[in-house]
């Protein structure tokens, strides 16, 4: 657990809480796979010029 | 200049409950952090009386980069919810599925600006698409998450946006949230 601050607002009756909380680490996702389109046109176009699609 | 709403014309101008009954996006809270805060919570709330709610940020992170999840009624088991990211950055295209529920991702000291529409579905599913912009100039690039739940909810009373460590949302992140009645 770490410390970190909360910030809690009541839409129904404004009140604005900031307080101090346990905290529980949460995982930091990694980004996406990515693929170039470029590449893939140049895939598509050589897979084209060699009669497999 | 009139109004238009569905099914009915305010051609005068004058907006009276009795028009506004047809439906209404009204704004329910504006958080603008004067301080470096891990979570922003909207208590409060109900979506079966609002509908629908959209939230509008812009997110500035500190020293370090972040995942920004989203939880509803204070749910914060991150195994919980399940995300799917489509990312475009020029030609490069990415996708990714999460067992967490994303909304964005902000890079060290990092300016992401985005509004997320959030639901109950008619299956009592909580759902939520998210869009962002990430970077300005040459670097400009685009995701979208969309969030869901793996179990039912009877309503949705509370929103929480939050960053994956301590305090990683800086001063002026601001947090608008709007309920659309209809």
């Amino acid at each position: 657990m770490v410390k970190g601050t909360k910030v809690t607002v009541n839409v129904k009756t404004g009140q604005r809480i900031e307080e101090e909380v346990d905290i529980t680490p949460m995982p930091m996702e990694p980004e996406a796979p990515k693929v170039d389109i470029k590449d893939l046109v140049k895939l598509v176009a050589y897979a084209k010029a060699q009669g497999w699609i | 200049m009139g109004m238009a709403m569905p099914g009915t014309w305010i051609p005068d101008g004058s907006v009276t409950p009795a028009k506004l009954a047809e439906g209404t996006m009204r704004m329910v809270a504006n958080e603008v952090l004067t301080g470096a805060a891990t979570t922003v919570s909207f208590t409060g709330l109900s979506i079966d009386t609002s509908k629908h709610y959209i939230l509008v940020y812009d997110l500035k992170t500190g020293a370090a980069g972040a995942n920004i999840f989203i939880f509803v009624n204070a749910d914060t088991t991150v195994t919980n919810y399940y995300s799917q990211l489509i990312d475009c950055d020029a030609a490069v295209l990415g996708g990714n599925r999460y067992n967490s529920p994303m909304v964005a991702w902000v890079n060290a000291n990092g300016r992401e600006s985005g509004f997320a529409h959030i639901f109950l579905g008619v299956d009592d599913y909580f759902r939520c698409i998210a869009q962002n912009q990430r970077y300005t100039g040459a670097s400009v690039r685009v995701t979208q998450y969309a969030t869901c739940k793996t179990g039912t909810t009877a309503d949705i009373t509370q929103i929480d946006i939050t960053s994956s460590a301590a305090n990683h949302l800086v001063a002026g992140s601001r947090f608008t949230l709007y309920e659309v009645d209809y």
